[in-house]
């Protein structure tokens, strides 16, 4: 297999053909800089001239492009997470790693999120936007792609798949602070609300998952049922830290702790 | 067992898969995130009932603080009272500022509040006698009632609303039959998976209701909380999926904005 630096067909740098090897074009260039800016530095006074000398050719300045942050970003950006989810639990299935409880859920949590795609696809163009129809190519980048190539076994599926349903419902609360009309508002939680489901069960289908964060044992619960702290329910490999656990049910007041941004499907 | 520094913490490959996504969530994110913090701060509370409200979400980290002690006591309260030379203080709170400042947003708070103090007697009367087998479920079932303590304190402390635990008298009549007759553990579950349903349907709704984004920010939170139990309930129970999780969140059985407690 070749590799980017075959093809660009530098020599190496124990080349004896006489030809200009990478390591010596490396030092030449560097020279050559140097040089020109000793010698625009010896020159007239720039002052004097009114022009400054300088190596190379200006930088033309940009601006990182960015979405506006109105409605139809926001819609785009849920139908690009939408498509992903329904993107992810078809590859998962396709997989063959989800056992049969797993494996009925994401059939029917993949249907979901077809529709919601639609909904919110309906909805952009409702709202005078182009409907985005791809899974959003940043997350797949920074998160699907790579967690899919590490996944070994169910865990590691479900795994990913929770993050997710999280990520959904995390970001559909958090997308109602700023769209701008209540129909808006709660059309983005009639997904919201059925993600936070759908990640409540994969949490409690999950080796480290819990319903909630429950105290070392039932008889230490305060009375008032605030539990504060953990237990583990996986025994952790040797040598393994055990995962983070996950709750089905995190706090009595949703959570954005995951939520992405308004261009994330960019 | 004493950490070696020259060892990194253990990371393994499910530890990657399982935190990716929130490391990724906090590097694509959140100028949202600041607009609603106010969904993620969840109120301590601890005393049911006799408790009016205590803490509540800021709205929007309204609240704003800086103290600085100066030598020989009580600051000066201003520049003239300043004696020459003296370090410069600056002592100021502002009070927090309401989410709900309409007087439209505070009615459906406070129909919010009353649907959390609804949730709250449901529960204690859905559970009185009742013993669940299973101990983790048992300790949830007992938090998740706090939970809706929790709402309703809230949404006093956010809305700026005066103490009052009055439950939401259409909710009540409308969970009442839940709560008769109810003993063994299977119909004690139902009955909570009924009334977290019919939480998330009111939650969505007060979502639709509020003129302003925080409050119904803070009720997107709380319909993805009452969401969560039931799913849990509904999982716990053995249903179907499709008997707990729509594919659409609806408002149905949410009580009418004209049924007033």
């Amino acid at each position: 297999m070749s590799s980017p630096r075959d093809d660009i067909r530098i020599p190496s740098a124990e080349s004896t053909d006489g030809g200009l090897h990478r390591r010596r074009f490396l030092q030449l260039s560097a020279l050559a800089a140097v040089t020109a800016a000793v010698a625009a530095a010896c020159g007239d006074n720039p002052a004097a001239s009114g022009v400054v000398p300088q190596v190379g050719q200006p930088g033309t300045p940009t601006t990182a492009p960015t979405p506006p942050l109105n409605d139809v970003t926001l819609l785009r950006t849920a139908t690009s997470i939408e498509l992903l989810l329904h993107d992810v639990y078809g590859r998962a299935i396709d997989g063959g790693q989800l056992g049969d409880e797993a494996a009925t859920a994401a059939r029917r949590f993949r249907d979901h999120h077809r529709a919601h795609a639609s909904r919110f696809q309906q909805a952009t163009r409702a709202a005078g936007g182009d409907a985005f129809d791809e899974p959003s190519p940043r997350l797949t980048e920074i998160i699907v792609q790579p967690a899919l190539e590490e996944a070994e076994d169910e865990t590691d599926v479900l795994s990913l798949l929770h993050r997710l349903e999280e990520l959904a419902a995390d970001s559909y609360q958090s997308f109602v602070a700023s769209f701008t009309t209540p129909e808006l508002r709660v059309q983005s939680m009639e997904v919201g609300a059925v993600t936070a489901r759908q990640a409540a069960v994969l949490a409690v289908l999950l080796p480290h998952g819990s319903i909630i964060a429950v105290p070392e044992t039932a008889a230490e619960a305060p009375a008032d049922g605030a539990a504060t702290t953990t237990t583990t329910t996986m025994a952790p490999a040797e040598g393994e830290a055990p995962p983070d656990p996950v709750y089905a049910v995190p706090g009595a007041f949703g959570s954005t702790a995951t939520a992405v941004g308004p261009s994330a499907y960019v | 067992m004493p950490h070696d520094p020259d060892q990194p913490p253990a990371t393994t490959r499910r530890r990657v898969l399982a935190g990716g996504a929130v490391a990724a969530g906090g590097v694509v994110v959140p100028a949202v995130l600041a607009r609603s913090a106010l969904a993620q701060s969840a109120p301590s509370t601890t005393d049911p009932v006799s408790t009016p409200s205590t803490s509540s979400p800021s709205a929007g980290g309204s609240i704003s603080a800086t103290t600085t002690v100066v030598e020989g006591g009580t600051p000066p309260t201003s520049a003239a009272d300043r004696p020459a030379g003296d370090e410069q203080v600056t002592t100021t709170t502002r009070p927090p500022q309401s989410i709900a400042e309409s007087p439209q947003d505070r009615a459906v708070a406070a129909r919010a509040r009353s649907l959390g103090h609804a949730g709250l007697r449901v529960y204690d009367a859905i559970l009185d006698g009742v013993e669940l087998s299973d101990a983790t479920l048992a300790v949830a079932v007992r938090l998740f009632r706090t939970q809706h303590l929790e709402s309703a304190n809230a949404w006093s402390g956010a809305a700026g609303l005066p103490g009052d635990n009055t439950p939401n008298e259409a909710l009540m009549a409308q969970l009442r039959s839940l709560t008769i007759g109810v003993r063994d553990e299977a119909g004690t579950l139902q009955a909570l998976l009924q009334v977290e349903q019919t939480m998330a349907a009111n939650m969505l709704a007060l979502v639709g209701q509020f003129t302003a984004a925080a409050p119904a920010a803070m009720a997107a939170g709380l319909a993805n909380s009452a969401a969560r139990r039931a799913a849990v309930y509904g999982h716990a129970l053995g249903l179907d999926l499709d008997d707990f999780i729509p594919q659409f969140q609806t408002t149905d059985g949410a009580v009418e904005p004209q049924e007033q407690p």
